[in-house]
């Protein structure tokens, strides 16, 4: 019982703003501290000097405020829906469940809603349906849309705006993307290095457990993971997080492998520096680009592979919206004639929207942390 | 046959690499001739231009950057320059053949060696079937290959480095070349195999009469080698002679300058003539002479006007405006030599590091490679002892055991006569990491491209001698001086610095520990000749000043006759020969050194003098052979040398070999 009781403490809005509010800080003070020192600083007037990457900035954090703004809760007072009037109890207002505050903003997009498809800015329905006419016969027509030139996205078989959904699935994508990496980086770096660094039995035991994890079919892991733990955001996040450091970790091991042996840590070495400060001091750094590109490329993946989760009945469930339920969603309705394309292509257009500049500003960040790609 | 026959006559060439809008010559205006059998000798820093001049004859550079600004290269009458690519390649491989420097990459790892050739052979003649197969063994056994038809279906991670580049030489011949271009081909080799191709090269020219381009930046070699020598400096050919006369009278001041920054035993006890700053980069402008900015000799008009290549004396060509004067010789500081002390500080007795070869997964290693293995050694304070030998013998090894980067597997290394730092464990090591440092090979890899330059030389500093933060900036200042970098270099990334300059920071690196004893890991061995100089220099300086000793590790026995006190020489993980400089290399004992030093081309004596040809190349160190462990390669060897170790015996003073024979 009491795990249930924890478990409904963490889903309340105040714990998750608490959690919101917490990771901002953090991240504030990260960065802070990043700044004050020289090379980051460096570092960072190289990013802004380049404005291509500067403007993938941008995209990226009109995400990344979407995601907080959808992660934020809010809670109005309950109405009374006979009445219409704020329910209060003794005196006090009574708040309801609660939403997101950008489910807030949205409110207005999601009360737009229709009976079925109709196309991107369309003014009537997708599909025809037989209505009596005035001369008394059937007619088969495309009936007009109770908010015509509205939906810039289009709806979907339900009548609900594709577009909502496009931004309903920043969120998920997002956590997907950052919560996986978050959990498999430190992972991979911490077994990488150390495998690579110490060598040994160390490295014997890191390379066993990689190639056990790594010989059991991603699919199936996260399966049987999500069997265990239950559908749902989270978990998810856990189980691919699980299922896909090794290869960054082996790729780790490798590039240590070679630094170990590079004749700045022999230097470091012989002037006495001890190896967890080797560690961070010179091959921390010089894997960092590693880590970056991996971090990037492995964001677009696991969007990827939480559509195919989805696909297999394993994903986030049906109550998130996410990119990978739109393109699941799509793919009966690719197969109707006329074809149905728009829920496809929001979701791939937001996928790209995110992924591409993420790739962009990642290029730039490795050029940025190394000293000899700068420009000044 | 027509020994004055020219085959390839090159006119004004200029080439450029395009760089934005703007082409940036690499080559300005390159003009020599090759005849039948003779040997051209292209010499020159890096950066001179010398091996784009040789890949812009094949056309081997980057067509996308690379472009063609000017002159001609008349091979037959065909200027190559122009040909299209189907005539190219008729030509390529088959009238016109090169060599490259590393044999390693050259070769493809998945054939064999004999399908390689025959790849070529088949291109180019008529041959097929068993003839290709027969013409192949033919050639590996022409380049003196042993046991060629077995030889003929390895693979090339089978063969040694030295084996490898004879294999590139056999396809280099496949068909008959009338020219070689052979870029730096022996740079990546031991002496005594270097002296195996260059003989190989000639019997080729005395034989075939094949003529030879050979770039290299190896003076003393072009010196033995080369009939004609053409000196490159920034894309200029300055002087052009025939060797002979070149090496007696050099005109140029960059020739003459160059020659001085070439260590010897004659240099002994001088400053080396170090070209102060660098070659100039393609992209600067400069109107005048591009040597005139480092030129000792040089006058405001210099700047002005590219002086043109003049025939100053009979068939001796040469670029200066000033060469009325050039004959008074550019003066060299002459530093006196001083006595050293004879306490010893480091006395590595009996050290043996072994390296366990895993097979398998689970294997436990069977076998170890003897990389050090019972090697004596004293170094005293204040003194520069040489550990000179080929690659593989181990010495490496031995410097990083000295700094514990390796763990000996038995002996000792005493330090001051009593602390043994052999074997302590790390935490009882930390006091005595400070006494001894080490410079490394690599300038590119020793310093973390990721730290600033200020915080690589202070990082061992505040890890075993920390110094408060007011003195700690002073105390930086001063070292940057002393190896004479700029003071702002601190705040510099290493990216920043060429080669020299980073061989400088590392010195500072390891003088900010104050240690007592510094390693010095062939670290002058990938720099430029000039440079090279600057840095002897400058450790000589730093000894007179500091009383450092150093363990000087090197292959090159010029530079161990110019700085070394003593010289170790090393075989197989032994000490084979130890002894007073000057004794040593005047009455060398042990038959490896003084094949040693007959194969390493000098700077004096007679550049034609006989040559003592080591045969084969040093044995696997998994399997040191029994005995001494040179007498499967050694010209006296007797019955007794393969089974009795022999003990070192006392010559005179201070020399000791190992040698049943001295």
């Amino acid at each position: 019982m009491t795990t249930q009781t924890l478990g409904h403490i963490f889903r309340s809005w105040p714990c998750q703003n608490a959690i919101v509010a917490l990771l901002l800080v953090f991240t504030a003070a990260f960065l802070w501290k990043l700044s004050r020192r020289e090379y980051w600083r460096l570092a960072a007037r190289e990013l802004r000097s380049r404005k291509g990457a500067m403007v993938c900035a941008a995209i990226l954090c009109l995400y990344a405020s979407i995601a907080v703004l959808d992660s934020v809760g809010w809670r109005s007072p309950a109405i009374d829906p006979t009445t219409g009037n704020i329910i209060r109890v003794n005196g006090h207002v009574v708040l309801d469940e609660g939403r997101s505050v950008l489910d807030r903003l949205l409110q207005p997009l999601a009360n737009r809603r229709e009976k079925t498809y109709s196309a991107p800015l369309g003014t009537v329905q997708f599909t025809k349906s037989t209505v009596k006419g005035r001369d008394g016969r059937m007619h088969r027509v495309n009936e007009p849309l109770a908010f015509p030139r509205s939906h810039l996205l289009g709806t979907d078989m339900i009548g609900q705006d594709v577009l909502l959904q496009a931004l309903k699935s920043i969120r998920t994508g997002l956590i997907i993307g950052l919560l996986t990496t978050l959990l498999a980086v430190p992972f991979a770096l911490l077994f990488g290095l150390c495998g690579g660094y110490y060598g040994g039995w160390v490295d014997d035991v890191v390379q066993y457990f990689c190639t056990v994890l790594s010989s059991i079919p991603n699919v199936l892991l996260i399966a049987a993971l999500m069997v265990v733990w239950g559908q749902g955001l989270p978990q998810l996040c856990v189980a691919m997080g699980i299922a896909s450091w090794t290869g960054l970790c082996r790729l780790l091991r490798g590039e240590t492998m070679r630094l170990r042996e590079a004749d700045f840590v022999s230097a470091a070495t012989a002037q006495g520096v001890p190896g967890w400060k080797i560690l961070l001091r010179h091959i921390l750094p010089n894997v960092l680009h590693i880590v970056l590109i991996n971090l990037v490329l492995r964001f677009s993946s696991e969007v990827l592979a939480e559509a195919a989760l989805t696909y297999l009945g394993m994903g986030v469930g049906a109550g998130t919206m996410s990119w990978g339920t739109m393109i699941n969603d799509a793919r009966t309705e690719l197969t109707r004639n006329p074809v149905i394309w728009w829920k496809l292509c929001a979701a791939f257009t937001f996928m790209l929207g995110l992924v591409l500049p993420a790739n962009i500003f990642g290029d730039a960040v490795r050029d940025a942390l190394d000293p000899r790609m700068r420009t000044q | 046959m027509n020994e004055n026959e020219t085959i390839l006559e090159v006119q004004g060439l200029q080439v450029g690499f395009r760089k934005g809008n703007a082409v940036d010559l690499a080559v300005r205006g390159t003009g020599f001739t090759i005849h039948r059998g003779e040997m051209l000798a292209l010499v020159g820093e890096s950066g001179s231009g010398k091996s784009v001049t040789a890949m812009s004859l094949l056309g081997l550079l980057p067509r996308a950057t690379a472009v063609i600004a000017g002159g001609q290269a008349r091979f037959h009458g065909q200027d190559l320059l122009r040909m299209d690519d189907s005539a190219l390649n008729a030509v390529r491989g088959s009238r016109i053949s090169m060599i490259f420097q590393e044999p390693m990459t050259a070769l493809n790892p998945v054939l064999t060696i004999s399908r390689q050739i025959e790849e070529v052979l088949e291109r180019h003649t008529g041959l097929r079937g068993d003839a290709v197969r027969r013409r192949a063994v033919e050639l590996l056994s022409e380049v003196g290959i042993p046991e060629p038809a077995a030889r003929a279906k390895e693979y090339p991670h089978q063969l040694s480095g030295g084996m490898r580049q004879r294999v590139m030489i056999a396809i280099a011949l496949a068909c008959g070349p009338e020219l070689l271009i052979a870029d730096e081909p022996t740079t990546a080799l031991d002496v005594t195999v270097q002296a195996q191709i260059m003989e190989l090269m000639a019997k080729l020219r005395r034989e075939r009469g094949t003529a030879v381009l050979l770039i290299t930046h190896n003076l003393a070699l072009v010196r033995e080698q080369a009939d004609t020598v053409a000196v490159m400096y920034a894309g200029r050919i300055v002087e052009l002679a025939p060797a002979s006369q070149l090496f007696t009278q050099p005109l140029h001041p960059y020739t003459r300058l160059l020659m001085q920054s070439i260590p010897s035993t004659e240099q002994r006890g001088r400053r080396l003539a170090a070209i102060a700053g660098q070659v100039p980069a393609p992209s600067e402008k400069l109107p005048g002479c591009r040597f005139a900015p480092r030129c000792p000799l040089a006058s405001p008009e210099c700047t002005q006007n590219v002086p043109e290549l003049a025939e100053k004396a009979p068939r001796h060509w040469v670029a200066c405006i000033r060469k009325e004067e050039l004959a008074s010789a550019v003066s060299q500081e002459s530093v006196p030599e001083e006595a050293k002390s004879d306490m010893p500080l480091l006395e590595v007795r009996r050290l043996q590091v072994l390296f366990p070869v895993r097979r398998g997964i689970f294997a436990r290693a069977r076998e170890f490679v003897h990389a050090v293995d019972g090697l004596d050694l004293t170094l005293r304070s204040g003194e520069t002892l040489a550990l000179d030998g080929e690659s593989v013998c181990g010495k490496t090894t031995v410097g990083k055991a000295l700094i514990r980067l390796v763990q000996p597997t038995g002996g000792q290394i005493l330090l001051d006569g009593q602390h043994d730092i052999a074997s302590l464990p790390p935490h009882a090591l930390r006091p005595f990491r400070r006494r001894i440092q080490m410079i490394f090979q690599d300038p590119f890899s020793s310093l973390d491209p990721r730290l600033m330059v200020g915080e690589s030389i202070c990082e061992g500093m505040d890890e075993l001698a920390p110094k408060p933060p007011a003195e700690r900036e002073g105390f930086l200042r001063e070292l940057l001086e002393k190896v004479g970098l700029p003071e702002d270099a601190a705040t510099r990334y290493p990216h920043q610095f060429s080669g020299g300059q980073r061989q400088r920071i590392g010195l500072a690196r390891a003088l900010a520990v104050q240690p007592s004893i510094i390693v010095c890991d062939e670290c002058t061995s990938a720099l430029d000749e000039s440079v090279q100089a600057q840095i002897l220099n400058l450790l000589k300086d730093i000894q007179r000043e500091l009383g450092i000793a150093y363990l000087f590790i090197t292959h090159d026995l010029s530079v161990v006759a110019f700085l070394a006190d003593r010289i170790a020489v090393m075989y197989l993980g032994q000490i084979v020969e130890e002894g007073p400089t000057a004794q040593l290399l005047a009455h060398p004992a042990h038959p490896y050194t003084r094949a040693l030093l007959a194969a390493a081309p000098r700077m004096d004596g007679d550049p034609k003098s006989a040559k003592i040809h080591l045969a084969g190349e040093v044995p696997s160190p998994i399997h040191p052979p029994s005995g001494c462990r040179f007498h499967p390669r050694c010209p006296h060897a007797t019955p007794e040398c393969a089974t009795v170790a022999p003990p070192a015996c006392l010559l005179s003073d201070g020399h000791t070999v190992r040698c049943h024979h001295a």
